[in-house]
């Protein structure tokens, strides 16, 4: 003790100076699940965190539903008016995927598995300011699984990257440590979304001789990941010839509010790649898998 | 276990950094503009560095740290590492200058909070995520500016908070000894 009272700020200086150089040697890796101390730290501070949430909700709920009244009017009333529109369109949606799911039969292709959907709130956002994720209100208690894709009514949002008994972090598609298997919807040519620090989405590694346009519609491959095909990732905004004359930055605008995101649809099917490591080894080599993985999501 | 003001005082501290982190997550970051991203807990943990007892800080800024780690994204032990920094550099400066001064008190806060982002800035570097430095600082200088400008008066309400059990710890006959 009378050495630590002696010299504990000097070893403490010592640990600041070696912390960064240990930390940009360890090849600066996420863990995709809560380490031991995480999760004594996280059971530790979940009191706050119970009284916290019921607090903001509270105020919420009273702010939601009392106050910010402005435009609920006019809202509703164009909200019955979609709603119209959208049931008449629903029957013909009908109409034709049972005329669709004819002909597939008659084709003999593969019938499309039934989309089994869950809603989330979110409760959390990023507090780092600089990276992209949220927190969801659902998590091992209710099926999900890491590698699980994350979606709204405007299209993709994330990939679940950690699930703990309660909640699951999503990471959005607009991080950039996010990647997604994607086509553009006009011409079926196939693509990498990559999320970045900006705002816009980045179009990467298209396949030689795509020709994007702006206002092009960029959606999922279905080829990878846990995305099925055809939901919408966003639309090209900004098109500039790099210096080297060969490539473009390609800046896509998703689709998603995801900076006023308040909920959104977890699609419980399991990534394709996620599935078949836990089929073939178990789920605990799959977690081992998960853990040992780049930090990049992969959709 | 009797429980005098230091140990009342040290619990109460570590329920206000877990509040902050809580705060943070769920409230500050849920702001579409960069304007209000005022990253308090930086705050608290300078303070926390500058105001209280190395052991203790250290305990607190460490829990600090980990629960931080539980809701970001960022690589593994950032924070750790980031907290660790503005805890020796908090330290140093607070040996080296009297903090009574409102400027050099906004000095101290404004030179560890380019600390925050120079790290974040090599994070990105060096994952090749920073095709364009001028994106970083777009989204990087409002919330440096405005947690800036935050910081005088919340260190202000922080000492005011500390205050309160200075008073008690008068009348309490009962002392512990810092750790260090």
């Amino acid at each position: 003790m009378r050495i630590l009272k002696r010299y504990g700020f000097a070893i403490l200086v010592v640990v600041g100076i070696l912390s960064p150089l240990a930390f940009f040697s360890s090849g600066l890796e996420r863990r995709k699940e809560l380490s031991a101390v995480e999760r004594v730290v996280y059971y530790a501070g979940k009191p706050v965190q119970v009284v916290f949430s019921f607090f903001t909700e509270t105020v919420r709920n009273v702010w939601d539903s009392y106050i910010d009244l402005r435009d609920a009017r006019e809202e509703a009333g164009r909200l019955r008016e979609q709603n119209l529109e959208l049931s008449v369109r629903l029957q013909m949606f009908r109409e034709l995927e049972a005329e669709n799911s004819r002909l597939r039969q008659l084709l003999n292709f593969v019938k499309h598995v039934d989309l089994k959907f869950l809603s989330g709130e979110v409760k959390a956002n990023d507090p780092s300011f600089m990276y992209r994720s949220v927190r969801l209100n659902r998590g091992e208690q209710d099926a999900v699984l890491p590698g699980m894709a994350v979606v709204t009514g405007q299209g993709v949002v994330g990939v679940v990257m950690r699930v703990m008994d309660k909640f699951c972090d999503v990471l959005l598609v607009t991080d950039p440590n996010s990647e997604l298997d994607v086509i553009v919807a006009r011409n079926r040519r196939r693509g990498i979304i990559a999320g970045s620090v900006g705002r816009y989405m980045k179009f990467k590694y298209s396949e030689r001789g795509t020709r994007v346009q702006v206002g092009d519609e960029i959606v999922t491959s279905g080829l990878t990941g846990a995305f099925p095909p055809g939901i919408s990732v966003g639309r090209v905004s900004f098109i500039k010839d790099d210096d080297d004359g060969v490539s473009q930055t390609i800046e896509v605008e998703p689709n998603a509010n995801l900076s006023e995101l308040s909920e959104a649809l977890i699609l419980l099917q399991p990534s394709r790649e996620v599935e078949v490591i836990r089929k073939v080894g178990g789920n605990d080599w799959m977690r081992k898998i998960i853990e040992s993985s780049p930090s990049r999501s992969g959709g | 276990m009797l429980l005098n003001f230091r140990r009342f005082h040290f619990l109460a501290s570590t329920v206000l950094i877990v509040f902050v982190v809580y705060f943070q997550a769920y409230v500050l970051a849920a702001f579409q503009t960069p304007w209000l991203h005022v990253d308090l807990i930086s705050i608290v943990i300078v303070f926390t560095a500058i105001e209280h007892f190395l052991g203790s800080a250290l305990l607190r800024i460490l829990f600090a740290a980990v629960l931080m780690q539980t809701f970001s994204w960022v690589p593994s032990n950032f924070y750790l590492m980031y907290f660790l920094i503005a805890l020796v550099f908090a330290n140093l400066v607070s040996r080296l200058v009297v903090l009574y001064s409102v400027f050099v008190q906004f000095l101290t806060f404004a030179g560890i909070f380019l600390i925050k982002f120079v790290l974040l800035y090599l994070v990105f570097h060096f994952s090749n995520q920073v095709e364009d430095p001028w994106l970083f600082f777009e989204r990087a200088v409002p919330s440096f500016v405005v947690t800036t400008i935050c910081a005088v008066p919340v260190f202000w309400f922080l000492t005011t908070f500390d205050s309160m059990f200075e008073v008690h710890r008068a009348q309490d006959r009962s002392t512990v000894d810092p750790i260090f």
